[in-house]
């Protein structure tokens, strides 16, 4: 009665096994995109260059479930299992190995300071060991953890393997001494976040004396559309032009833009009907946000550039202008050798010749700028940081929390008490599907609300 | 020969219609008319007629010497004639049986018609709860037996197995998102059964009644037989005609005192096509917190402008070199327009045409049958057709054979179906964010002049589509092939000894094409889709049957069968997302590299099982059965399974003597235990294709783990009955107790994404149903000329979760804004959402009260999920009366559910745009929220009453928040007039001199009435998600609908 049930029972239709570049292609792109279209609506609304004037409630921080905590989490097995595949006997390859740890670590980075703390350890163990409902680790751990990935990613790509056939890697091609650049400019990044809790002096110097990260744009970890389709296309083209139109520059980012005379706010921003450059203030609600549309029409964001084009705008993971900046504040709090100056203006310049300002003398200028000239305030450096770093995740927004600088006010009409938020909430599926960790990690943070700080931004180093 | 001529009454001289006489010792017979007339040739001449008719004593008249007769019938005490279908097809006596039967005649049915026959079952039986879809004609039917035991979210797993003349079909719905389209309601599978082929319906409820149909009948069994040419002789031909008109029955009661805007401002620049170019005051709004309704001057989308155009003609207006527009909009009245909205819809209608032919003579009978059903629904340019076409047949080869098959062609087809949920596919969300400015005919044209096919014309191009140009450009077409047929051989090998061998299939292959205009919100430069789903199930079965009889006292039956089953399934789904010419859908025509999807899955089973049935004295009935399923889908080692039942039957009243009212009494008990197995490739996880991104391939993780080691599913039953008959039969009480238990459930269980799955396939998980189903006819009054017959069934079930898996508390079956969550020792049904934050000191005199937020005047959503009740309803009750006056019959059907809970996101979201009526309070004025203010600390609170006035935006927009469910949530009660059938037949002598053997004539309505507490939509609803039917959330419904009209029947 069974003869044939095997064969009669084999999936036709999907594989049970699959090769690493399959999985690259998937993981680079998505988390490469995912990235961006946040930094670029979100981010930016959090480090306020940008504000709604309709449907304002992000901005008001009446939040509920974002969507990255399922990003992340949902795009982790396959990273998880391009680093099984890199490191499987027949398949071996240090390449992959490194672009896996390096993914991972940023995913993880990304989901603490975003969430807190979050699931770790256990996490992406349903395959190995079963665990359907893992432990959620604090936030110290899975900075040890995403440093040592970086470490890890650093060794194997340093070994510079290559990959033959289609590499599946949107963002490099495979080629493993950029993404050498890539990790170690991450575990720049990372280790300037916890700056205030550890002593990371030495392990920034070590990277910078060894000089494999990402110093110029060319080696910016960057994923170009080719627009072919909806899906390798700009995310915003593909969209409502409505919805284009909901976002418009915020004062506070037009402040910045006018005090440095800055071209980059022509480049992103469109002027209004009447000419001018007119911002929204973040927070206003629905009610008072439209009224102030129709009051003021405040500019939208550039058009040609983020609309109409599939092409031209690019998600990127880093770029040389935020590494610049985090070397600049390393240099001036002392952590590395160097003139903080020097990667100030570095930093303004490589973020102006990504957008396009390429005249050195226009820079040179812009730079001698007595509002913008370096004058040794972290302040400023991270007012030009948080410009360097529009459409960067929500990067601008976790320096605001390590920082407080540039200081960022609630809205008008904010539901947070006045409070500016400095965590997302977890997502109610959790208290479903994983409830007593879930309570346990509440208990942990002091709170699933959007006011429990993290372990990084409550050092006490500076 | 001669002819003899009579009348066949009962024993209070009533006409007995159907009755039938067959001349002894010969097959040769006829059966009365409607008044009981009949008449029969007689070869020989004096011959003896064999008279019977269902409940009553066969009677043997002798004709000798006589040429006319009036026969008199008495009523049979033990109902021994009554014959119902039993599993496998099997013919048996009623009082015999363990456990419960009902059937529904196809008389029942045919008369007031339903498109889906599913919906015609709604407050018939006890234990059948049907919940109809709102998709109008066409639309799904949820059929639930006894209660919900699986927690499977697929809309399959709670259906019971539908069988056609002994071949199981496909019931599965179908209803497919993805590709950036929303889901459309393709109708369930037996839908495309054909009423006026239904000679009755047998539903088989408990797992006792089905175990012979192993795991598919584990949530019972309807049994459908078609019509035949039995009992004809000669030919029949029979015409019925079945026209239906549809109206609305429930509307959402939107206002008409308030405009489009927002702070009760606006004017159209346009339609927030360009605002920061073209501007306009809040003309990219869709809500109506705009201006008072009073006539005053505003520029609108249909103000015409100095360039002769319409304002709303934004892309074609003149423009300066800056992009603003050269011409100026020429302000037009603001108007309130009462019943806008419903204007929009038109009165349906459903025409169905069937012509029979009927014949067959003493070794044989055929029956051909041609229905063509043609509606049209209440949204403009929405229809559902179907022709379907039956040949059955049957021959009587010789003394030992006998072969008989049928065919069944169905072919259902829609030039565009409605589209479910929220989102702007569905016309339902445009009226929930609207402008009640607009004028609904300012919007008929529209195509804007010189681009026509290219771009629509609206009063907002922000958000919405024009609703004529959704529902005449965007279409959702549906064409289904579907073949049901089968062969059967009866073979008589010894005295006692049968032999039965059948094969048969359900095929079916369906296109649904989606073409999307340029210009469409969501495919701005177009989209073609096609779904091609082919389905097919094939089964093939013998059995073998022996009965004798002891002595006086003992008969015995014995039975062996087989049976052979392959599922097969294909999707195969491909979109042209982008086009390049408008208006071509051709896949050649793609702008961007088309996007597919498709799968292919196989399925087989084989089946041995054997039943035996023992009878003693005619008053105790001893039943068994067992069978063993070997299912290909699970692992090799678990794919074997057995499962018995058993089941006895006393008849008391041939067991004792009672006293005479008592006219019968049984008592009946029956236990099953069933397996079930699972969906093909449940055993090994798989990879997933993505699309190219940037020319490279992509794969996904497998999101759902699966399980190697699965075992069946076993559902155990238990249920006791008992059936009382009292004064001749005026007055019967069926009663049947049940529990059933289904464990170590095949369940894809939701887990934490941060596990590396979304879903894990597990064996857990015990739901216990019970119920109580009380089923009470009773014949009040019954005289020559007026009868009047009631019939009342009342079901209450409660599904309750005694398990999950280890240590899981709690399981997410599905979710569509709420979840369906079961949890260990609630019921299965319960929803979980938000609600605002409340007091919750049980003590404090505000217990339940909202606690405002004193910045805000406002009360505020609370993350944590709360649950908002139950979905199910605490008990159903159909009442059915009807009455015969001489030719006059009229039947009402009332259809009561009581209790349960929904949501309805129409309410939520059209509070929160200010459409529907309850938002002009508090306009003029602002609102205080009901509620409390803490005044207090959080630990020592102190509530005094909120009397901080908000404006009325800010107060519905955040009250009827879609993200807080609990609002909008009602009590899913309600009584519907569910059916009435008023009905004349034609006396027998009106058409003397003509062929036609009878006619009748009836009014019929269906729906006609509705009490409820929500006035804005109808409780019976499901809302489609994930291709999931998800109970308990009422999603942009469609309005339903009533019907009424009249069928026509001739026979000649």
């Amino acid at each position: 009665c069974t003869a044939d049930f095997e064969e009669t029972n084999t999936n036709p239709n999907a594989p049970e096994m699959v090769s690493a570049n399959l999985l690259t292609a998937t993981a680079t792109s998505q988390i490469a995109r995912t990235l961006t279209s946040e930094g670029y609506s979100d981010g930016n609304t959090l480090t306020q260059l940008m504000a709604k004037n309709n449907f304002p409630g992000f901005g008001q921080f009446e939040w509920g479930d974002q969507g990255l905590w399922n990003f992340f989490y949902e795009i982790l097995p396959e990273v998880t299992d391009i680093l099984e595949i890199s490191r499987a006997e027949e398949t071996k390859n240090s390449t992959y190995e490194g672009i896996a740890l390096t993914l991972r670590a940023l995913c993880y980075a990304n989901l603490t300071d975003l969430y807190a703390n979050v699931p770790y350890t256990e996490a992406i163990t349903g395959k190995t060991d079963a665990v359907f409902t893992p432990k959620y680790d604090d936030q110290e751990t899975v900075y040890n953890g995403v440093l040592q990935d970086l470490v890890d990613a650093d060794a194997a790509l340093a070994l510079g393997e290559a990959i033959t056939g289609s590499t599946g890697d949107v963002i490099f091609d495979g080629d493993a001494s950029k993404w050498r650049k890539l990790a170690n400019s991450l575990r720049l990044r990372y280790l300037l976040r916890i700056s205030k809790q550890r002593d990371v002096s030495a392990q920034m110097q070590a990277i910078v004396s060894a000089g494999n990260y990402i110093m110029t744009n060319d080696d910016n970890a960057t994923l170009t559309f080719s627009g072919t389709s909806n899906t390798d296309s700009w995310p915003e083209s593909t969209g409502r032009i409505g919805g284009f139109d909901e976002k418009s520059l915020c004062t506070t980012g037009l402040e910045y833009l006018t005090r440095f005379n800055d071209p980059r706010l022509d480049i992103w921003f469109d002027r209004n009907n009447n000419g001018e450059y007119v911002g929204i203030p973040i927070g206003l609600n629905q009610d008072n946000a439209r009224a102030y549309d129709d009051a003021n029409s405040p500019s939208r964001l550039d058009v040609e550039l983020f609309y109409f084009s599939r092409t031209e705008a690019e998600a990127y993971i880093i770029k040389s202008s935020e590494v610049n900046f985090i070397l600049a504040e390393a240099a001036e709090r002392g952590f590395i050798s160097g003139d903080a100056e020097t990667f100030y203006n570095e930093g303004i310049r490589q973020s102006m010749k990504y957008w396009g300002v390429t005249d050195d003398a226009v820079i040179d200028a812009y730079l001698a700028q007595p509002s913008v000239a370096y004058d040794g305030s972290i302040e400023l450096l991270m007012t030009q940081k948080t410009l360097a770093l529009w459409n960067v995740d929500y990067q601008g927004w976790f320096d605001y929390r390590r920082t407080g600088l540039p200081a960022l006010e609630a809205g008008p009409d904010n539901e947070n008490q006045g409070l500016y938020p400095v965590r997302f909430l977890y997502p109610s599926s959790e208290q479903t599907l994983n409830e007593i960790n879930y309570k346990a990690a509440v208990e942990a943070i002091g709170g699933d609300n959007i006011n429990s700080k993290g372990w990084w931004e409550t050092g006490t180093r500076y | 020969q001669t002819t003899f001529t009579g009348t066949v009454l009962d024993e209070n001289q009533i006409p007995l219609p159907g009755a039938s006489l067959v001349i002894k010792g010969s097959s040769t017979g006829v059966a009365t008319d409607f008044d009981g007339n009949f008449s029969i040739e007689l070869p020989q001449g004096n011959e003896i007629l064999v008279v019977s008719y269902l409940g009553y004593i066969p009677s043997e008249f002798d004709t000798s010497g006589k040429t006319t007769a009036t026969i008199v019938l008495q009523p049979n005490s033990e109902q021994l004639g009554e014959v119902v279908v039993t599993a496998l097809g099997i013919k048996r006596e009623a009082k015999k049986l363990a456990y419960a039967v009902q059937k529904v005649s196809g008389e029942d049915i045919s008369k007031a018609k339903e498109t889906n026959v599913v919906n015609s079952l709604a407050g018939k039986l006890a234990g059948v709860q049907v919940t109809g879809g709102n998709s109008g004609v066409g639309s799904s039917s949820q059929i639930i037996i006894r209660g919900e035991s699986s927690l499977n979210p697929s809309p399959n797993a709670n259906s019971p197995l539908f069988v056609v003349d002994g071949i199981p079909i496909n019931n599965s719905v179908s209803s497919r998102s993805n590709e950036g389209n929303m889901e459309v309601d393709y109708g369930n599978g037996a839908q495309d059964i054909n009423p006026d082929d239904i000679e009755t319906m047998n539903v088989l409820k408990g797992p006792s009644a089905t175990a012979l149909y192993g795991s598919r009948g584990a949530n019972g069994v309807i049994l459908i037989t078609t019509k035949s040419g039995k009992n004809n002789k000669g030919i029949g031909v029979s015409y019925t005609n079945n026209t239906t008109f549809e109206s609305i029955l429930t509307f959402p009661e939107y206002q008409y005192e308030y405009g489009q805007g927002s702070n009760g401002q606006f004017a159209f620049a346009d339609g927030g096509q360009n605002r920061s170019i073209t501007g306009g005051v809040n003309d990219h709004v869709d809500e109506s917190w705009g201006p008072a309704l009073n006539g005053q001057l505003i520029a609108q989308h249909d103000s015409p402008t100095t360039s002769g155009l319409r304002a709303g003609d934004v892309h074609v207006r003149p423009r300066n070199a800056d992009g603003t527009f050269s011409d100026e909009i020429i302000a037009t009245p603001f108007l309130s327009r009462p019943g806008n909205i419903k204007s929009f819809f038109e009165t349906g209608h459903t025409i169905s045409n069937n012509i029979a032919l009927t014949g067959g003579n003493d070794k044989g009978n055929f029956r051909l049958s041609f229905t063509d059903l043609q509606s049209e629904g209440i949204v403009p340019n929405t229809d559902y057709n179907r022709r379907s076409y039956a040949l059955n047949g049957s021959y009587q080869l010789s003394d030992w054979l006998k072969v008989s098959g049928s065919m069944n062609y169905v072919n259902s087809n829609s030039g565009n179906r409605p589209v479910n949920s929220y989102g702007t596919e569905n016309i339902m969300y445009l009226w929930v964010w609207f402008g009640q400015h607009v004028d609904m005919d300012s919007l008929r044209d529209y195509w804007q002049p010189g681009l026509e096919g290219v771009q629509q014309y609206n009063y907002n191009y922000n958000y919405h589509d024009n609703p004529f140009f959704n529902v005449y450009e965007n279409t959702n077409s549906l064409d289904k092939d579907r073949v049901i047929t089968n062969m059967r051989a009866d073979i008589k090998l010894a005295k006692g000894l049968d032999f039965m061998f059948r094969t048969g299939f359900d095929y079916a292959n369906e296109l649904n094409m989606r073409k999307r205009a340029y210009s469409t919100q969501r495919f701005p430069k177009g989209q073609y889709r096609e779904d091609n789903i082919y389905a097919f199930e094939q089964n093939t079965d013998f059995l073998l049957g022996y009965n004798t009889t002891f002595n006086d006292d003992f008969d015995f039956g014995l039975s062996f069968g087989g049976n052979n089953r392959i599922v097969k399934n294909r999707y195969q789904r491909v979109s042209a997302n982008s086009l390049s010419i408008p208006g071509i859908y051709n896949f050649g025509n793609a702008a961007e590299p088309l996007t597919s999807s498709d799968y292919d899955d196989k399925k087989e089973i084989n089946s041995l099982y054997a039943f035996a049935n023992f009878g003693y004295k005619d008053y105790l009935f001893l039943d068994v059965t067992g069978r063993n399923d070997w299912s290909s889908t699970l692992p090799l080692e678990n794919s074997s399974y057995f499962y018995p039942s058993a089941g006895l039957s006393l008849i008391l009243s041939d067991m004792f003597t009672f006293p005479k009212t008592i006219t019968f009494a049984k008592l009946r008990a029956g236990w099953a235990s069933v397996g079930n197995d699972t969906d093909p490739y449940n055993l090994l996880s798989t990879y997933g294709f993505g699309t190219t991104f940037n020319g490279f391939s992509r794969v996904n993780s497998p999101s759902e783990l699966k399980l190697p080691d699965l075992k069946p599913e076993r559902t155990n039953s238990f249920e006791v009955g008992a059936d009382l008959r009292l004064f001749s039969n005026r007055l019967g009480l069926d009663v049947a107790l049940y529990r059933s238990e289904t464990k170590n459930q095949i369940i894809s269980l939701p887990v934490s994404n941060t596990s590396g799955y979304n879903k894990t396939v597990i064996n857990a998980g015990q739901v216990r149903n019970e119920g109580l189903e009380i089923t009470l006819n009773a014949t009040p009054i019954k005289s020559e000329n007026f009868t009047w017959n009631s019939n009342i069934n009342f079901t209450t079930n409660r599904g309750k979760i005694i398990a999950l898996a280890d240590e899981l508390p709690f399981y997410q079956i599905k979710e569509n804004y709420l979840i369906v969550g079961a949890e260990v020792g609630e019921r299965m049904g319960d929803l979980y959402g938000t609600g605002f934050v409340k007091v919750t000191d049980t003590n404090s005199p505000h217990y339940g009260k909202w606690i405002i937020n004193s910045d805000t005047g406002l009360p505020s959503r609370d993350s944590e999920l709360r649950n908002l009740g139950n979905y199910n309803p605490d008990f159903m009750l159909g009442f059915q009366n009807s009455f015969r006056y001489k030719n006059l019959n009229l039947g009402v059907l009332f259809d009561w559910r009581q209790g349960g809970v929904y949501h309805s996101r129409t309410v939520s979201i059209g509070g929160t745009t200010g459409l529907l009526d309850f938002t002009t309070e508090g306009r003029e004025t602002g609102i205080v929220a009901e509620g409390v203010i803490n005044t207090g600390t959080a630990e020592n609170p102190v509530y005094e009453k909120n009397t901080i006035n908000v404006p009325a935006s800010g107060y519905y927009s955040t009250v009827y928040n879609r993200s807080n469910e609990e609002t909008t949530m009602y009590d899913a009660s309600y009584v519907k007039l569910r059916e009435v059938k008023f009905g004349y037949n034609f006396p027998k002598k009106m058409f003397a001199q003509t062929p036609i053997a009878s006619a009748s004539i009836s009014l019929v309505g269906r729906n006609l009435a509705l009490w409820t507490e929500n006035p804005h939509v109808d409780p019976e609803t499901i809302s489609f998600s994930g291709g999931s039917v998800v109970p308990g959330v009422e999603d942009m419904a469609l309005p339903s609908t009533r019907s009424y009209g009249f069928n026509i029947n001739i026979e000649f």
